[in-house]
């Protein structure tokens, strides 16, 4: 590991690279969010977007969301890495282009082409014949989801390339020789449990984004008229197998900044246990498992997979939480911990963690999800674990990047802004999922009068939130130049 | 609503927990000394949520709404109502079903992906089945009451999605 310098010119590198991953995410996650208070408040009568606006503007958020989710994390981590093993800024700044392409492309896609079948692209809706967009927004919405995913695969491929060179293999990178020695083996220590993440995560990225490839080019073969029709149910276990991984691998990449940020705020050290280890040798196989929950209403698919999805998505969740969340309670415990902009948002982010979790784990029994499918509970639940866990996390690592590159430290606003932030995000998924349990359908583009007052008293939170983020935001932003600049020379 | 009390519940002794960690985030324990007490937690956590969930997945299966569960569970279908689903409106074989009689919904779509979603006259959602291109799914379900129900479309299909919808009359 002697190429592993926080002093030298690679992790200099990895910080400016890091800066620049954040800074696109966060501009992105306002634009996107923005789109999203439109909807809401055409949703509460309050405002009117046309229905075919409506959806281009849903497909770009969703879309939009979500890649945007990711590449905070993997910018946010890149930089966490570098502690520990040697990641290459070449191919991360290559990823990144490819990445933003993808990005660029899709909202020439929604916004200018008008393709709008929703982030899903649930085949053969992007192109059926009767839809309202021209065919080539199609192509370029497909070709979009596939240049983010090549940008996804670049970072795990780099990530497992690095983690193998620095712990003589895969099995070192997952903490193997400690983990089977039932934690006795002190000559192999584990690898930092930020590693042990990006490693579990990188390893199931790969499958997601080949699961994901097979299928859009399968697509794009069928809009050149290349193949027929694809099979509808076959088609959908592909795509939610890509597009689910992916939401839940964001998060799980997202969780190893915690563990890079959080023992900073409360002056404790966080050590892979013998449990942490164990958790993320479990997600490698446990995070496939749940995304045939996707399918509960699909009566065709074999029982065999419908049950599959209820135990996994039990099994999926419950170890990573029971270890990074009890983990991190218990770091903060008695600590004497800082309160800061950091440790606020992640604070936010164990609980929203946890909430989300409890919604979704409720969703996934298939039972329950024969009331709640396609009803606004979905977005509650992933709202909480984006909003209010994944996306907290990676604010407060930007936060703490930005903080430590230039120098500057948050004021009594500032934490006044995170406290919103959160207070704000509670109370908008709190309407959702009273939406969900009433019933109210999501993907409406107009909702009945009985059902306008969920996201009337939505509104007022978002806007609470959106006030939160954007302080920070106008923060992060204004500390840039000099980040940039002190990024050559300081070792954080 | 009975999930979102369970939601609120779990959810309120989760937010106790975590206000109560955050309440005492101040002063200082040896971070040495609480690990293994935390472990012992975080065991006892780990067998309580397994074995609550393991009990959850076993009790859940008497709702599934799979057809031969719910042949078992509501009765055998006296009347099959065949579902053909377009973007974007429903054909159904009759728009008239009797109550209390299991009916057999027999659910395909003529070209992309739609739900069908029946919701009671007061708002409720009752039960749903996706409608999909190439296959046919079959749900049963027994309407308690008569009224007029109405039968919307819950998966995303294109620009009038939200339109989809078409009354059926329990008598």
């Amino acid at each position: 590991m002697t190429d592993i310098d926080p002093r030298g010119e690679r992790a200099a590198a990895l910080r400016r690279l890091a800066l620049v991953y954040m800074t696109t995410a966060l501009g992105l996650f306002l634009l996107m969010g923005l789109l999203g208070l439109l909807m809401r408040l055409d949703q509460a009568g309050l405002f009117v977007l046309p229905p075919l606006q409506f959806y281009q503007v849903m497909t770009l958020h969703g879309g939009g969301m979500i890649a945007m989710a990711l590449l905070g994390a993997m910018g946010g981590l890149a930089n966490a890495l570098s502690m520990a093993i040697s990641l290459s800024p070449r191919l991360l700044w290559a990823a990144y282009v490819v990445y933003l392409a993808g990005v660029a492309l899709f909202v020439i896609g929604t916004l200018i082409g008008g393709f709008a079948a929703g982030w899903t692209m649930l085949p053969p809706l992007p192109f059926d014949p009767s839809h309202e967009w021209p065919l080539w927004a199609a192509v370029v919405s497909c070709i979009a989801y596939l240049l983010i995913g090549v940008g996804f695969l670049l970072f795990c491929l780099n990530v497992l390339y690095a983690a193998r060179r620095a712990f003589g293999g895969l099995g070192g990178a997952l903490g193997w020789p400690y983990l089977f020695s039932a934690g006795k083996n002190q000559a192999s220590p584990p690898p930092p449990p930020m590693v042990l993440a990006a490693t579990a995560v990188s390893i199931d990225g790969v499958l997601t984004v080949a699961a994901g490839a097979l299928l859009l080019m399968a697509m794009l073969a069928q809009a050149a008229g290349l193949v027929g029709s694809l099979d509808a149910l076959l088609a959908k276990n592909f795509m939610f197998f890509f597009g689910h991984m992916t939401a839940n691998l964001t998060i799980y990449l997202a969780a190893g900044l915690v563990y890079a940020t959080l023992p900073v705020y409360v002056g404790r050290a966080w050590k892979a246990s013998w449990p942490v280890v164990l958790a993320f040798n479990v997600l490698v196989v446990g995070v496939i498992l749940p995304y045939p929950h996707h399918l509960y209403q699909d009566f065709v698919q074999p029982l065999g997979m419908q049950i599959v999805g209820q135990v996994g998505s039990y099994a999926a969740g419950l170890p990573v939480i029971l270890v990074t969340v009890t983990g991190g309670l218990t770091l903060i415990y008695r600590s004497g911990m800082r309160w800061s902009v950091p440790s606020i948002l992640i604070a936010w982010g164990l609980w929203g963690w946890v909430f989300g979790g409890i919604g979704a784990l409720l969703d996934s029994t298939i039972a329950v999800n024969q009331v709640m499918h396609n009803t606004l509970w979905v977005p509650a639940h992933f709202h909480t674990y984006y909003l209010l866990g994944a996306v907290a996390f990676v604010w407060a690592y930007f936060y703490h990047l930005t903080g430590e590159l230039s120098g500057r430290h948050d004021r009594f606003a500032s934490k006044i802004a995170a406290w919103m932030y959160g207070l704000g995000g509670l109370g908008f998924v709190l309407t959702l999922f009273l939406s969900g349990a009433a019933g109210v359908p999501r993907r409406y583009a107009e909702h009945l009068p009985e059902w306008q007052i969920f996201a009337k008293v939505g509104t007022p939170f978002v806007i609470a939130l959106g006030l939160g983020i954007g302080w920070l935001a106008v923060e992060m932003f204004a500390r840039l130049g000099i980040a940039w600049r002190n990024a050559a020379a300081h070792s954080a | 609503m009975v999930v979102f009390g369970v939601l609120a519940a779990l959810g309120v002794i989760w937010t106790a927990v975590w206000v109560w960690v955050l309440g005492h985030s101040g002063g200082r324990a040896a971070y040495e000394e609480l690990v293994p007490k935390v472990d012992v937690i975080r065991r006892r956590l780990f067998y309580l949520s397994a074995g609550s969930l393991t009990l959850l997945l076993l009790v859940s299966f008497y709702w599934l709404p799979y057809f031969p569960m719910r042949a078992l569970t509501i009765g055998k279908p006296q009347l099959v109502v065949q579902v053909i689903a377009s973007q974007w409106y429903w054909k159904l074989s009759t728009s008239e079903v009797p109550a209390k009689t299991p009916i057999e919904f027999v659910v395909t779509s003529k070209d992309v992906n739609h739900g069908l979603a029946v919701y009671s006259p007061d708002g409720k959602l009752l039960t749903q089945v996706q409608a999909m291109p190439g296959y046919t799914n079959h749900l049963i379900y027994a309407f308690e009451r008569p009224g007029t129900y109405m039968i919307r479309c819950l998966e995303y299909c294109g620009m009038p999605h939200y339109v989809m919808v078409t009354p059926l009359t329990v008598k």
